[in-house]
């Protein structure tokens, strides 16, 4: 299967107040894995993610996964890991991230991310991670 | 790594983690080399520039500030080279906020050195973005002096200034 046919139906939300790094994320998964511009949404802060993951659910159209960040204003990643779950809303998690420590991805783990990414990456390492996490979620 | 040029005295694992840690994030998310011009230990220096981001590490024992200086042209054009092949315009907002990322990169990048020497691992805090043509940082936590590097990538220089409350 071609790479732009592969993921031509995959719907990603990208979470990051960090227009560049937003920017940047959508750049690489539409570059590297050819996933559509239109399948890509953001959201800048927890409660905008919380959002979009219940209304695309309602619309039947959940999202494959979504790429996180750990630091946003108002509520972090790890809170909106807890009430993903605490909503019972099974997404794919891979957090992007500059927070380095092995503790915190782990106990990242531990509350349901399905991987963590850390901050400065290589685009292929983040189609890498992210081709398992969706692989996982298929 | 280079000789400090001033007196006191240098933690040369500071001065190594933040080195390193500024030329790799720079190479991974621009593919610009930096060069590391010079570092060292001042309580003169006051960072001039257009673009500067600012961020504090804290523990249980220290904190600490970091703030990149950055000329406007070549935040321009580092944050160009990360972005332009994603987006037709480079905003001044990404321009801004591209600084922001930097910073917390190079001080995240960095921690992962410095906290293999901390039972009680650096947190974070968000990045904060100061602009103005010519503007001036003023300030230390301490009386002690302030880590100063500077760095070159295409062919413009930008500073980067460590202080701590107990260095």
């Amino acid at each position: 299967m071609m790479m732009t046919e592969q993921y031509a139906k995959t719907r990603i939300l990208v979470a990051d107040n960090s227009i560049s790094s937003r920017v940047l994320l959508r750049g690489l998964m539409m570059q590297l894995l050819g996933i559509p511009a239109e399948n890509i949404l953001e959201a800048v802060d927890g409660e905008a993610v919380l959002a979009a993951v219940q209304t695309a659910a309602q619309e039947g159209a959940p999202f494959d996964a979504l790429l996180l960040d750990l630091y946003m204003p108002n509520m972090s990643g790890q809170q909106v890991l807890a009430a993903l779950n605490e909503r019972g809303q099974k997404i794919p998690v891979l957090i992007v991230t500059s927070e380095p420590g092995e503790a915190t991805h782990q106990q990242l783990r531990g509350a349901g991310a399905t991987d963590v990414l850390v901050k400065p990456f290589e685009g292929g390492l983040l189609k890498l991670k992210l081709e398992a996490v969706l692989a996982g979620a298929s | 790594m280079k000789t400090p040029s001033h007196t006191p005295s240098i933690d040369a694992d500071i001065v190594n983690a933040f080195a390193t840690s500024t030329v790799k994030v720079l190479r991974m998310m621009t593919h610009c080399d930096a060069e590391l011009l010079d570092v060292s230990a001042r309580r003169d220096f006051v960072p001039v520039g257009d673009i500067s981001s600012l961020m504090m590490v804290l523990d249980s024992t220290l904190e600490g500030m970091i703030v990149l200086t950055f000329p406007q042209t070549l935040a321009r054009k580092l944050a160009s080279s990360m972005l332009g092949a994603h987006t037709q315009t480079v905003s001044v907002e990404m321009r801004l906020d591209f600084t922001a990322e930097l910073v917390n990169m190079i001080v995240g990048h960095a921690k992962s050195y410095l906290n293999n020497k901390s039972s009680d691992p650096y947190r974070m805090t968000l990045p904060i973005i100061i602009t103005g043509i010519g503007h001036e940082i003023h300030g230390r936590l301490s009386s002690n002096a302030s880590l100063v590097f500077v760095f070159k990538v295409h062919g413009q220089t930008f500073s980067m200034q460590i202080s701590f409350t107990n260095y």
